[in-house]
């Protein structure tokens, strides 16, 4: 017989798996009050929300305090390296290595196992199933702070209303919290499976892992995050269904060029203005989201089939991805 | 015949609607900017002689003016205000500067405010106030949104 009752035990497990996670999470300060929390994800990367740090080009983080002397120091400042608003993935380089501080990877033990596998990467898993146990665990000015969760909702990979290609849907059955965006989500093991993020309809989405390491990889191989570009500017166009069966479309809307940029790949492959863009890569495509859609979901550098009408004709066009043109300073 | 709802603002162009088919009259599509309904003329066109009746509203001149360009018959529907009703941004305030459009395109590329300031020669603070009268045009919040939302209505090029 256990000296402890179920209830003390399965308080104390939570307290433990809370410890052991607190070390990995941060603070980051944006504007003058707010703040959004951080995973020290590896190497000198913390990972945060993407949205709320968007314009910026610096920002201050913290650790949770009680971590040693480095984390003790107050506020340091570190650099915004991307902001993917396709996948809500930022990246923050700091001047140092986000790694645990030795003090504190004492009690990391378990949690250490489950990394090992993958050097320096916080998550052993990338997959999460409905109905799991998470702790969201994040980190605000004073201090940690955690919400145990559900996953009410896990799916397979999804586009973004943005373009960005998620590797697995997850939600999770939270209130709404703006400190803890950008909160590491852990299961009941402690691996760090996802970043807690806002979705529409205030939804608390998991970005998962796997998404955030395909994110950090670009962004460490060029340095900065490129966006693919075509230099093609749309509108939808709206078919009566007596059109869009003469046309042999089974969506009642089609995506028309209504500008093209000057040296932009539109332009070098010969689309003109009024060239309906009937498929991408023999995909219909039924409006500017899905023309954009598509465009995201591809890199700098590959080829994309457009099938067109163009004075009642239907042609290809094989159109190069771009990176969009960045301002120089 | 085929009857074409021309507004370029969406409210006004639901209402048009609603106040086509009340007179009896079809309503086959409604329609936002000269640019389409000639795309949409032209694909009729190439696919029948059937008659072509435009409806604008009067405060919306171009469509207007672009469907009589076209050859097309046009009722012009007169707009009067409801008392109270708030009037939506016509399309002249909506419609994003150069210098806007010139912003736009660099937060699409990712650029930061200090860096779209700095490759502008003005002040960031002039890049905040052009954000903010940019996300009041587009009526979004955030610059995910902004950027789609330019996206869809051709004023920022994919």
């Amino acid at each position: 017989m256990p000296d402890t009752s179920l209830l003390e035990q399965l308080s104390a497990e939570r307290a433990a798996l809370a410890t052991r996670l607190v070390p990995s999470i941060a603070t980051v300060f944006v504007g003058r009050r707010r703040t959004v929390s951080a995973i020290r994800w590896r190497g000198p990367y913390l990972i945060t929300a993407a949205e709320p740090l968007a314009g910026t080009e610096d920002v201050l983080w913290q650790s949770p305090l009680g971590l040693g002397a480095a984390a003790d120091a107050g506020p340091q400042r570190a650099e915004v390296v991307a902001a993917d608003l396709t996948t809500d993935v930022a990246v923050i380089r700091t001047g140092g290595d986000t790694a645990i501080p030795t003090e504190a990877s004492a009690v990391l033990g378990a949690r250490d196992a489950v990394a090992s596998e993958a050097h320096g990467k916080p998550s052993g898993r990338e997959v999460l199933r409905l109905g799991e146990t998470v702790a969201i665990v994040g980190c605000d000015a004073r201090g940690p702070l955690l919400r145990w969760s559900t996953v009410s909702a896990a799916g397979g990979a999804w586009r973004s209303r943005r373009g960005g290609q998620i590797a697995q849907r997850l939600e999770f059955a939270a209130a709404l919290d703006a400190r803890l965006e950008g909160a590491l989500i852990a299961d009941a093991a402690g691996r760090i499976a996802a970043m807690r993020v806002t979705g529409p309809f205030a939804r608390s989405l998991g970005i998962p892992a796997e998404t955030i390491e395909r994110v950090l990889g670009t962004v460490e191989q060029h340095g900065y995050l490129p966006r693919p570009y075509l230099g093609l500017r749309l509108q939808t166009l709206w078919l009566d269904p007596a059109t869009a069966s003469r046309l042999g479309r089974r969506a009642g809307r089609i995506p028309v060029i209504t500008g093209i940029d000057a040296d932009s790949p539109a332009a070098g492959a010969g689309l003109e203005p009024g060239d309906l863009i009937e498929t991408i890569d023999e995909q219909e495509v039924d409006g500017v989201d899905s023309v954009a859609g598509a465009l995201m979901g591809t890199s700098p550098g590959a080829s994309l089939v457009l099938g067109l009408r163009r004075g009642g004709a239907s042609e290809r066009r094989t159109v190069t991805v771009a990176d969009r043109p960045r301002a120089r300073h | 015949m085929h009857v074409i709802v021309t507004a370029s603002n969406a409210h006004t162009r639901q209402r048009l609607r609603a106040k086509v088919l009340d007179s009896g009259l079809p309503c086959d599509e409604d329609l936002a900017s000269p640019r389409l309904l000639e795309e949409k003329v032209a694909l009729l066109r190439e696919q029948d002689s059937q008659a072509i009746v435009v409806v604008a509203v009067e405060d919306d001149a171009v469509l207007a003016r672009q469907a009589l360009g076209l050859g097309l018959p046009v009722m012009i529907w007169p707009t009067a205000q409801k008392r109270g009703e708030r009037m939506a941004p016509s399309r002249e305030q909506r419609r994003l500067t150069a210098r806007e459009r010139e912003i736009l395109a660099q937060v699409a590329a990712g650029t930061s405010n200090k860096g779209i300031a700095r490759s502008l020669r003005i002040s960031p603070n002039t890049v905040k106030f052009h954000m903010t009268t940019l996300f009041a045009k587009l009526g979004v919040a955030t610059r995910a949104e902004a950027i789609a939302a330019a996206a869809r209505s051709g004023e920022l090029s994919l």
